[in-house]
């Protein structure tokens, strides 16, 4: 079972890899788009999964940071998420991990057992709800 | 002499004739309404092609009104001619089926679909026998009906039916509309009235030579769709230069900033080809809703339990709304949404011309 780990390459030089996770890719491409736009002391990339593991046979840079995007409303993109955290060592864990919750603006009450209930119940340590022009965690690099 | 009310107008004829009671010559009052209701429903900016669609005031009329007044004034101004020329309610009629020809999306359309016994003759349609033969099954039934006719693009047929009783006169302000295309078995209709449905069914059947009509599960406000939907127009790319781009490479394009990099690059491509595959490259046509009603015994591996001793089906109604269903049930997998390929209940809508759909138990 491939299993991301945080320290298994080396570091490439002045550069910074970004993963985002989540299953919903226009959401995914308009976050990257955003970091990009922004200040960065180091080169960023980005790269965007629907979920992990990884395709094998790609030669990529060691990942600095995972970012699992979860649409507040749907189910699904949560339990993509879920299923992809098991490929995740936990190391990874250690700061070089954070989940970003899109769609809390508009969470709406009548639609029956809303997604909303599991964000609410979202003990992980890095917890984050941001606006869509979320700065850039370069700093955190 | 500036155009008067209407009210002096009939005042003056009924002077001039030296009568005093109405003129079978004049318009009748419940027409002069129908005929103001219907003109102030019409928008400003369509004023001038409806009323000159409609061919019914002169030009050298049409001249001599104010288009620049208070809608309401221009309105009242426009019925004092229809007065001077005394409109008849099939002239009303007319107009109001030119106005539903533009707005056609403000009814629903059911669509009906009539069948020949198999060893009849394909009959050449003759345009005024069938109305003829329509109109008189109509008639017979009841006494009392508003029937208009008015021949549209594509050859198409446009009929307007107000329906009154024995005793009393139609209404027209409940109109149905057939649309129906000769030489094809289709016919749509808009009606809230589901009485009238078989005396229709049957004037339409009878008058058009066929042995039975059947109502489709399929109903939109969008009559354009429909019509492509049946007589399976909507796979055809229109000529412009969105649809000659394949889809993946329209989606590729987007993306030009290196820094980014799509992992799942392979997954991508095969929801986009199965999407492809399932919808094709074509704009799809518009409904506004998809409804599936299940009906099922309950099914359990426990062992008794009050559901499985219940006789009953259990009931659920599941609808889909959108502006415009069919292309959001498209970029569904595309927006990792729902995986591909989609259930094949909702991508066989437009290939079955249902929209409605009823499952069973086998």
């Amino acid at each position: 079972m491939s299993v991301l780990r945080p320290l298994d390459k080396l570091p490439g030089l002045n550069t910074a890899t970004v993963l985002l996770v989540g299953s919903e890719d226009a959401l995914l491409q308009q976050l990257a788009d955003s970091m990009l736009k922004e200040d960065c002391a180091s080169e960023l990339r980005v790269h965007l999964a629907k979920a992990l593991p990884l395709p094998s046979n790609v030669n990529r840079p060691r990942i600095d940071l995972i970012v699992f995007v979860i649409n507040l409303h749907s189910k699904y993109s949560l339990q993509h998420v879920e299923e992809s955290m098991h490929h995740v060592d936990a190391s990874f864990f250690l700061g070089r991990v954070c989940f970003l919750g899109t769609g809390g603006g508009r969470l709406s009450n009548h639609h029956g057992a809303a997604s909303g209930a599991h964000a609410a119940d979202l003990c992980w340590p890095r917890t984050w709800c941001l606006s869509p022009e979320s700065a850039v965690f370069a700093e955190d690099l | 002499m500036t155009t008067g009310n209407p009210m002096n107008m009939s005042e003056y004829k009924k002077n001039l004739l030296g009568r005093d009671n109405c003129s079978t010559k004049e318009m009748d009052e419940t027409v002069a309404e129908f005929i103001r209701r219907t003109i102030l429903k019409i928008p400003m900016n369509e004023m001038m092609t409806i009323l000159k669609a409609w061919d019914f005031l002169s030009e050298n009329q049409l001249q001599t009104i104010n288009f620049r007044q208070r809608k309401e004034c221009l309105v009242q101004d426009l019925v004092g001619l229809c007065e001077e020329k005394s409109a008849s309610v099939n002239d009303a009629a007319l107009l109001d089926i030119i106005y539903t020809q533009v707005h056609r999306h403000q009814k629903v359309w059911d669509v009906f679909q009539m069948n020949k016994e198999p060893d009849e003759d394909v009959d050449l349609f003759d345009m005024e026998q069938f109305k003829c033969s329509f109109k008189k099954i109509l008639q017979r039934a009841l006494k009392n009906v508003t029937i208009s006719f008015r021949d549209a693009e594509e050859n198409a047929i446009w009929i307007r039916i107000a329906w009154g009783t024995q005793c009393t006169k139609p209404n027209q302000y409940k109109p149905t509309y057939v649309v129906h295309y000769p030489q094809t078995p289709y016919a749509f209709t808009s009606s809230k009235l589901k009485s009238i449905m078989p005396l229709l069914g049957q004037a339409l059947t009878v008058a058009s030579k066929h042995h039975q009509i059947v109502k489709m599960d399929l109903r939109s406000r969008h009559l354009d769709s429909l019509k492509a939907i049946v007589f399976k127009q909507y796979d055809q790319t229109f000529e412009n230069h969105n649809s000659t781009t394949p889809l993946q490479e329209r989606c590729l394009d987007v993306n030009m900033d290196s820094r980014i990099i799509h992992e799942n690059k392979v997954e991508k491509e095969r929801v986009q080809r199965i999407t492809q595959e399932s919808f094709g490259d074509y704009p799809q046509p518009q409904l506004e809703f998809a409804q599936y009603k299940l009906e099922t015994k309950f099914k359990s591996d426990l062992n008794g339990g009050i559901l499985a001793e219940r006789k009953e089906p259990l009931r659920c109604l599941i609808k889909f709304s959108s502006p415009h269903l069919l292309e959001a049930l498209k970029s569904l997998a595309p927006a990792g949404i729902a995986d591909a390929p989609l259930s094949p209940l909702l991508t066989c809508i437009p290939n079955k011309g249902m929209n409605y759909f009823k499952i069973r138990d086998k």
